[in-house]
């Protein structure tokens, strides 16, 4: 599903963010990717969203070349990506499912049956059916987070990258949104998810990543998945 | 981290690869089929269409105020328009009082005058000849001067016959002027004046008003593109974080651009109405005052006010300046907008 070959990105002004990372994660995969802030978490994910274009080395989404992708491109690409951010991104001035919706306008939905029972089920999965009508700051920070998930595996997309999802949530909260995130996995979805929360992160038994001054000096691979669950 | 196998560097398992020949999968992939694409494009069209609408009345206050400026500044070139068509107008209504007039030798009486009508229109072709004799000229010499003292202390009248002669009114001047030469020179004719310079300059007022029409036309047209791509540049600034976040999501250029150039199109659509019902009324407004001098002159044509083609012309004007002005602000802006998180 994603495969990185000797990535490396140098910001202007000679900062080097990632130096020759290499990388394969396959389909269905849940992984962690964790480092300290500056470690190039956060690069990473943008060169994978093509936000950012690598320096060297080539990325493959999908069987999508990501560094040789022409701008045209670009657009639908990031449609089979979803992406959680750690403020959420929502627009405080559309409701819950115009928010959700989003995706779905953009990639073309117009049969309006249709956009409305996926924006559902996709609030269904996090929970949020009844709140459809409600605008995004009348929600609590977990709630919040939870309309972001929705919007993010609205069109159903088979990589979900996120980044920090639980950065500005309480231990409780955090884990519920961890276990939402193993739903998607459970049903065929590649996770990627970057935060530095260890603790929390040691308690699911899953691949870990770790970077840091931008090389990946670990990936631990648990024995057998299903074990510690 | 117990079980972290450091410094190791990369785990490829290559077991649960599932798509067959992933890594060869084009870039195609991510093209939705014609058909759909087409019915998409066509829905996002009438969606931006009523979306830039909505975002303007969301703004009622600020669009009123574009609205109305739209509205002035073309109402002004197209106002000048239409005083300059209605003096053309009243110029032609003059052309038809343009006159040659023959002052015949003393020698010559009313009696005479059939006799030379038939040898000026062997010259001239069939012409339209008012004769007027000493008398008539007197009485209105009189009228027209107020001079009747002066008159009577010359005893005998010394006017000669006129013949004022009325040309086609669509002749030009320079045939008008070839036709008062060869007046002049039959013998009964002491002199043939033909006064065309009114005319002359009046068309020549009309010509510069047409030039200034022009250019105020075009200054304005500018004025309008630099207002609407203004209100285009407030409102991308404003959506910021909106258009960060749909691009985040995959959205195209051509898909955040649009709404913006529908509320364009609106804006110069409304200014132009605007500038269409301005002009109505000041037509309205100066009917009375128009009607009257018109009467002055014996003129009997109406005002012009904005006719069909004209109302057609403004508006699509209006909607061009107004599409064109929004794409200009918005590709400059867009260009800004890179998305980060």
């Amino acid at each position: 599903m994603l495969t990185l070959n000797n990535v490396s990105k140098r910001y202007p002004g000679g900062h080097e963010a990632l130096k020759a990372v290499n990388l394969q994660i396959d389909q269905g995969e849940m992984v962690f990717l964790t480092g300290h802030s500056g470690a190039g978490k956060s690069t990473l994910l943008k060169l994978i969203t093509r936000l950012e274009k690598v320096s060297g080395g080539q990325i493959m989404v999908d069987g999508r070349n990501v560094s040789r992708m022409s701008e045209r491109d670009i657009p639908r690409h990031r449609r089979r990506i979803g992406v959680i951010f750690q403020d959420n991104r929502l627009l405080p001035d559309r409701t819950v499912f115009d928010n959700v919706a989003l995706p779905l306008v953009i990639d073309g939905c117009h049969r309006h049956r249709e956009l409305q029972r996926m924006v559902r089920a996709a609030l269904d999965k996090v929970g949020l059916l009844n709140r459809e009508r409600s605008y995004p700051t009348s929600l609590s920070g977990g709630e919040q987070q939870r309309v972001g998930i929705a919007r993010a595996v609205v069109n159903k997309p088979p990589l979900l990258l996120a980044d920090e999802p639980t950065g500005n949530l309480d231990p409780d909260l955090s884990r519920d949104i961890f276990d939402l995130f193993l739903s998607f996995q459970q049903v065929g979805v590649t996770v990627l998810i970057a935060s530095h929360d260890l603790e929390l992160l040691t308690s699911f038994n899953r691949r870990r990543l770790k970077l840091e001054h931008g090389n990946l000096i670990s990936d631990f691979v648990p024995d057998a998945q299903e074990s510690s669950e | 981290m117990r079980k972290n196998r450091a410094n190791k560097p990369v785990k490829r398992r290559q077991n649960r690869r599932k798509k067959p020949g992933g890594a060869s999968l084009r870039s195609e992939q991510l093209r939705p089929p014609i058909g759909r694409a087409f019915v998409a494009f066509w829905v996002a069209h009438v969606l931006a269409f009523f979306h830039g609408l909505g975002r303007l009345a969301r703004e009622p206050f600020g669009s009123l105020l574009t609205i109305t400026i739209i509205g002035i500044a073309m109402a002004l070139p197209v106002g000048l328009h239409l005083v300059l068509k209605n003096m053309q107008g009243l110029a032609e209504g003059w052309n038809d009082a343009t006159q040659i007039s023959l002052f015949l030798n003393p020698s010559m009486t009313l009696k005479d005058v059939p006799t030379l009508q038939g040898r000026i229109e062997a010259q001239v072709g069939k012409i339209r000849i008012e004769a007027k004799g000493p008398e008539a000229a007197l009485d209105e010499f009189k009228q027209a001067v107020g001079v009747s003292e002066a008159v009577k202390v010359l005893g005998e009248n010394p006017l000669p016959v006129v013949l004022i002669l009325y040309p086609e009114p669509d002749m030009d001047p320079a045939a008008l002027e070839a036709m008062t030469s060869t007046l002049q020179a039959l013998p009964e004719v002491d002199l043939a004046q033909l006064d065309l310079r009114w005319i002359q300059r009046l068309h020549a007022i009309a010509h510069l008003g047409e030039r200034a029409t022009l250019i105020l036309a075009s200054l304005f047209s500018i004025a309008v593109l630099l207002t609407i791509g203004n209100s285009a540049r407030i409102e991308v600034e404003r959506r910021r974080e909106e258009i960060a976040v749909e691009k985040l999501v995959g959205a195209t250029t051509a898909f955040i651009r649009r709404p913006f150039l529908y509320s364009g199109f609106w804006l110069g659509l409304a200014g132009a109405s605007t500038a269409i019902m301005l002009i109505t009324l000041a037509t309205l407004l100066l009917d009375g005052p128009v009607r009257e001098l018109l009467r002055l002159y014996d003129n009997d044509s109406l005002l012009s006010g904005i006719d069909f083609t004209l109302g057609a012309t403004v508006l699509l004007a209006g909607v061009s300046l107004g599409i064109v002005g929004s794409l200009i602000a918005v590709n400059r802006q867009l260009r800004r907008i890179e998305p980060d998180w």
